[in-house]
């Protein structure tokens, strides 16, 4: 077959180089290519994976590759050429039933983990906390501020917002079969048997929870778990137990006083639609809940801000790698925190229905 | 069991999942030298340390450490480890903690019942010791990267332990910073009598510090022995490493052949 000439330029630059090279490769897939370079004089690097890159299109459609008339340095320079060994990617293929198993004994693993965890919170909590010969390094009353105490205000703002909209919309309905009475004692239950136990937790998790993850991870990535570890001290001991007992102790406080706010807040609908006093709209919250939904209730905060606290220390003790783990480990802290809470809260209606 | 020997492994093992890392490691150390480990980066001396340490299991083989033998599944108890100390690689200092409250970090572990004002006199003494005193009620972030490391060798000689892992105790720290920590390990050693393995690549710290080393290579120890057979050795690798030679251009076949006409 008749090869194609192509006559190259003076001087081969980043800039020329691409669209030569374009009509070049697509020369050589279709036929053998002789490339005159009697006027080349300079080419810089982007030179080099040009006819590298020649010289592999030729490799591959088996059409010959010729040089002609290439100057004494430039022949050099070219015959010194390196192929670089780019090692194959050792990719594993996985069908996807293979897959499945895989993530699915990840998962079982990381929930029976998670319950070791609470197990081994539980014990330092109880036994280890009050063992005088047990070392103890603090930090529970820093993380109640940080993790407590700093949320109220988002959780009693964003509550009492919440069942301020609801109490003004029940208004209108029940304005319209004249039942204004009913609003104090159905918002009153509401708020404390779902509003408050399940809202709080959700942004304590987007919040704290987040930063319990963001945090650990951090360490994690950073070896200092490790040293934790070669200090023979327990992480789980210096980085989980004081968050648990903060969580502990924080969530069900918080979701009380939020549902409070909540009751506040549906106060100013029974106020001014229905002209109902201070003292009888509380009367009628009183009156409208039975004592054991603030136990309920109660339990359901815990278990949530347990949930919460499990998943993001888990999530932060087991990142591996660098920033980037750190970030998925936030993410995942909280997708998973507030899926399962939801997925809980379900449980907890149909238990305690 | 010879009474001198601190730690001892035996052919140790390991990696990562789906790679071995290191195949077979065996070496010693005795008490009151430092024995350094030396390797291009990447070669598995952090892994080795690690394993050591027990901060990642091995496959197989056993680690002896003040003559009690580990196997390579099993954990490390509590007062073998309080007789460790641990530089790690860029410090790991608890960022939440002050300087002081890093290093008190052992003594509250293993003397629960000291009071607090014993354990800022202890804390203040190792400081003093890595030239940081000055620094006792900073944080972290504040301390330059040396300092942190210092910080952080103070941290791991709190305990007075009998053996003591250095991570790279001088990369990436100035000529006259790394210089200084390495007049400080030899103080340690002299005054606390402390062993020591310690990783390093930097030439100077090792001409300076070194009793023995061995050489990692491909998972295998490439030697083992003291400074000076190191020095003389002919094995090409070690002749470029101690700068003797500079390492001979591998004959790498793979050029592009191109078909040149005139
Ligand atoms: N967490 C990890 N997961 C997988 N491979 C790792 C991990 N850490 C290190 N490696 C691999 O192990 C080898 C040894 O690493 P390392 O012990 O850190 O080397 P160095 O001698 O520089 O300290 C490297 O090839 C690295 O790619
Ligand atoms: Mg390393």
């Amino acid at each position: 077959m008749q090869s194609k000439t192509i006559i190259l330029p003076e001087s081969l630059t980043a800039e020329n180089s691409r669209v030569l090279l374009q009509n070049c490769r697509k020369a050589l897939q279709r036929g053998p290519l002789l490339l005159d370079g009697k006027s080349l004089k300079y080419m810089d690097y982007s030179g080099d994976a040009f006819f590298a890159l020649l010289a592999d299109t030729s490799e591959k459609s088996g059409y010959k590759l010729t040089l002609a008339h290439f100057n004494d340095d430039i022949k050099f320079h070219l015959q010194h050429l390196k192929k670089p060994k780019i090692p194959p990617k050792n990719k594993v293929n996985q069908n996807f039933l293979e897959r499945l198993g895989e993530n699915t004994i990840l998962v079982a693993r990381s929930v029976a983990k998670i319950f070791v965890l609470l197990n081994t919170c539980i014990y330092w909590s109880l036994y280890g906390h009050f063992d005088k010969g047990k070392s103890k390094f603090g930090g529970t009353a820093k993380q109640i501020n940080r993790l407590g105490a700093e949320a109220m205000g988002i959780c009693f703002l964003m509550v009492a917002l919440i069942c301020f909209t609801m109490a003004l919309q029940s208004s209108f309905m029940l304005k319209a079969v004249g039942g204004g009475s009913y609003l104090a004692s159905g918002l009153g239950y509401l708020i404390f048997a779902e509003i408050s136990p399940l809202l709080t937790t959700i942004i304590l998790a987007g919040r704290s929870g987040s930063s319990i993850a963001a945090e650990i991870a951090n360490m994690s990535v950073c070896e200092e778990v490790k040293a934790i570890k070669a200090m023979a001290i327990s992480p789980v001991q210096y980085l989980v137990v004081p968050r648990f007992i903060a969580m502990t102790i924080c969530t069900p406080i918080l979701s009380f006083c939020a549902g409070i706010a909540g009751c506040l807040a549906g106060f100013l609908i029974a106020f001014f639609f229905f002209d109902i006093s201070f003292a009888n709209y509380f009367q009628e919250i009183r009156d409208g809940i039975p004592p054991i939904l603030f136990l309920k209730s109660t339990v359901k905060a815990v278990v949530f801000g347990w949930l919460i606290t499990m998943i993001s220390c888990h999530k932060g003790l087991t990142a591996v790698g660098g920033a980037d783990a750190v970030g998925h480990a936030t993410t995942s802290s909280v997708v998973i925190s507030i899926s399962s809470i939801i997925v809980a809260d379900c449980a907890f209606s149909f238990a305690f229905y | 069991m010879d009474d001198d020997i601190t730690l001892k492994v035996e052919h140790l093992r390991t990696g990562y999942k789906g790679k071995e890392v290191l195949h077979d490691i065996s070496f010693d150390v005795r008490r009151g030298e430092i024995r350094m480990i030396l390797g291009s980066s990447g070669c598995g001396k952090s892994t080795l340390l690690n394993n050591i340490l027990k901060l990642i299991k091995a496959t197989s083989g056993t680690i002896t450490y003040f003559g009690k033998t580990y196997s390579a599944k099993s954990g490390l108890d509590y007062v073998t480890r309080m007789r460790m100390g641990v530089l790690f690689q860029n410090g790991a200092l608890l960022s939440d903690l002050t300087v002081a409250e890093n290093a008190m970090m052992p003594l509250i572990r293993s003397m629960p019942y000291m009071p607090r004002s014993q354990m800022e006199a202890i804390v203040a003494d190792r400081l003093e010791k890595v030239h940081l005193l000055h620094a006792f009620h900073k944080y972290p972030a504040e301390l330059s990267g040396g300092m942190q490391r210092r910080a952080a060798l103070a941290r791991a000689i709190a305990l007075k332990p009998e053996l003591l892992f250095c991570d790279e105790p001088s990369t990436g720290l100035d000529p006259v910073t790394a210089r200084s920590l390495d007049e400080l390990l030899l103080e340690l050693r002299d005054t606390l009598g402390v062993s020591m393995v310690i990783v390093s690549h930097e030439l100077e710290s090792i001409k300076i510090i070194c009793d023995r080393f061995i050489y990692l290579q491909d998972g295998y120890v490439l030697m083992d022995g003291t400074l000076q057979q190191g020095m003389e050795s002919e094995l090409p690798v070690l002749k470029s490493f101690f700068n003797r030679e500079s390492p001979k251009e591998i004959d790498n076949k793979d050029y592009y052949h191109f078909n040149f006409v005139d």
